[in-house]
């Protein structure tokens, strides 16, 4: 049997009654504090020590150079080539509708994929163009032009 | 003398004040007489619904699902647009106003609503017809088919297909309102006629080649070449990494012989559409494939090679669109017969359009609900043979 089903068993088999009262409480609870205390200062010492031992050999100081610059120039190499990536994808998602609605972007379209390319290229031109108004009738307009003169504030041009 | 002078002047002076009249009544500029202007107001004022939408009006037009209540508001509220398209639709001249100057780097850019406009007047053809009201839902689809043939009347290869392919989705609805309507003769013998007249608008599959031939001399140039090839996708760019090897470092007489070879090309390509379809669609076939395969021993062919067309493939897309538009007259033929004999005819009756694969009649086959004509040869490009549907309602 595993440790801890040694412990399950033995809790399950003995039914521990513990009564506890405040005092042993805070007790337990203050010498666990004081316990991790000197955790911590034992554990701080042992890298302060590694350190110090690394900086007192010229060798390991150049070796651990060597691997930070060598870490830094990852991070900026996949830093960059993310970043071309993502300007790629940019410059793909900015092609303006007037771009992807030329003769030869429409034909080169087709003939990549058919009739399907063409029409996918012209439903994505379509939603780059935006929605459009419902209805523009002229008594809309010159209720709207109407009502702006009415209103004697200043009108936008 | 003078009762005699001052009649005869009378006359002239009220000849002159009824001139003078005449002239200061002020009359109304004349609507437009060219569609492309209205379709354009068309598009500015049709309201693009949200993608379910969208959708769910692109399957139903499509005869995929049933209407509901949610398709017929939304076309409901689209009345204005579609009556527009249908005005528009009536007008016998369409000019988009393309910049043909600007070659490759001429804007169309109406071609983005087409489909949606197309789809938006099948789906008030379907919901008319769902009504009874045929008459309505005949001239609808009607609509789709002369705005397809406008959209069309621009000779670029893009203009076509997309024409084609309203076309398309437009016979699709028509053939399925015939199989679940009971429509009198009368009206089936106008859509004939309409049909007749609308087939007889299209232009000759030869003028688009014909604009692309000259727009692609154009870019035989060294200057304008390299304007093009960015434009050539990944899958050419590694095939013809070559061919762009001699084109960047091409002098004047490299261009001068590749036009030359480009222009043989597209003339054996012309006689090649004068061939009956099954030898026609080998022999384009054939040509297209030639001047890739030919460009390393011959860098004459390079040009056609990277800019040339699959002219058999649209060829192909224009065989089968004039092959389901003479069925569909051959099927209102034999539905106007069993509109006035109450049954089918045994056999399909002579003189009917042909079924363009093979050049033959269409088969003819009566089934206990309707019928079905088929083509009596293979569309080689798809590698199959079309049989049409028709059921016949009692």
């Amino acid at each position: 049997m595993r440790p801890t089903e040694n412990i399950e068993g033995f809790i399950r088999k003995r039914k521990l009654h513990i009564a506890t009262s405040a005092d042993a409480d805070k007790r337990i609870l203050n010498d666990s504090f004081a316990a991790m205390e000197t955790a911590k200062a034992k554990l701080t010492g042992s890298w302060r020590n590694r350190w110090t031992m690394v900086w007192a050999s010229k060798v390991r100081r150049l070796a651990a150079a060597a691997v930070i610059i060598l870490l830094i120039g990852f991070v900026i190499v996949h830093q960059v080539s993310r970043r071309q990536t993502d300007g790629q994808a940019v410059m793909e998602a900015a092609k303006s509708p007037a771009e992807m609605l030329t003769f030869v972007s429409l034909t080169m379209a087709y003939r990549k994929g058919g009739i399907d390319a063409l029409e996918r290229q012209c439903e994505q031109a379509v939603e780059l163009l935006g929605p459009r108004r419902e209805d523009l009738s002229i008594g809309e307009l010159l209720e709207e032009l109407n009502s702006n003169g009415m209103n004697s504030e200043r009108t936008e041009l | 003398m003078k009762l005699i002078r001052e009649r005869k002047l009378t006359k002239p002076i009220l000849i002159a004040l009824v001139l003078v009249a005449a002239s200061s009544v002020f009359a109304l500029p004349a609507d437009p007489d060219n569609a492309a202007l209205l379709y354009y107001q068309v598009f500015l004022i049709h309201e693009r619904p949200d993608d379910t939408m969208q959708d769910m009006i692109a399957d139903f037009a499509d005869g995929k699902i049933e209407a509901d209540s949610r398709i017929t508001k939304f076309i409901e509220t689209q009345k204005t647009v579609i009556e527009l398209a249908a005005a528009a639709a009536e007008l016998p001249d369409c000019d988009w106003g393309l910049k043909y100057s600007q070659g490759f780097a001429m804007q169309i850019p109406y071609l983005v609503q087409t489909k949606q406009l197309a789809r938006l007047i099948l789906a008030d053809a379907r919901i008319s017809a769902a009504k009874g009201d045929y008459n309505l839902a005949i001239d609808r689809y009607l609509t789709a088919r002369k705005f397809a043939v406008h959209i069309a009347l621009e000779p670029t290869i893009i203009n076509l297909l997309v024409g084609i392919s309203i076309e398309k989705i437009a016979n699709k609805c028509i053939q399925d309102i015939l199989s679940s309507a009971s429509i009198k003769p009368e009206t089936l013998q106008y859509l004939n006629a309409q049909l007749d007249q609308i087939d007889n608008n299209l232009l000759p599959i030869k003028l688009y080649y014909d604009t692309e031939r000259e727009v692609m001399t154009m870019y035989m140039t060294s200057e304008k070449t390299r304007q093009v090839l960015p434009f050539l996708d990944s899958e050419r760019e590694s095939k013809f990494n070559e061919a762009r090897e001699l084109i960047l470092t091409a002098d004047e007489q490299f261009y001068q012989s590749n036009r030359q070879y480009f222009n043989e090309h597209m003339n054996a390509i012309f006689s090649a559409l004068e061939l009956p379809y099954q030898q026609g669609y080998v022999e384009l076939k054939r040509l297209d494939e030639g001047p890739p395969e030919q460009f390393k021993e011959n860098p004459d062919a390079t040009m056609t090679a990277i800019m040339a067309p699959a002219v058999h493939k649209i060829y192909n897309h224009d065989v089968s669109r004039k092959t389901f538009s003479n069925v569909l007259k051959a099927a209102l033929e034999i539905y106007i017969i069993a509109a006035g004999t109450g049954k089918l005819p045994d056999v399909l009756p002579a003189g009917l359009p042909k079924d363009l694969f093979s050049g033959e009649d269409f088969e003819y086959e009566k089934k206990a609900d309707g019928f079905v004509l088929s083509c009596r040869a293979k569309d080689l490009d798809e590698d199959k043979i079309h049989e049409y549907e028709f059921k016949l309602r009692k």
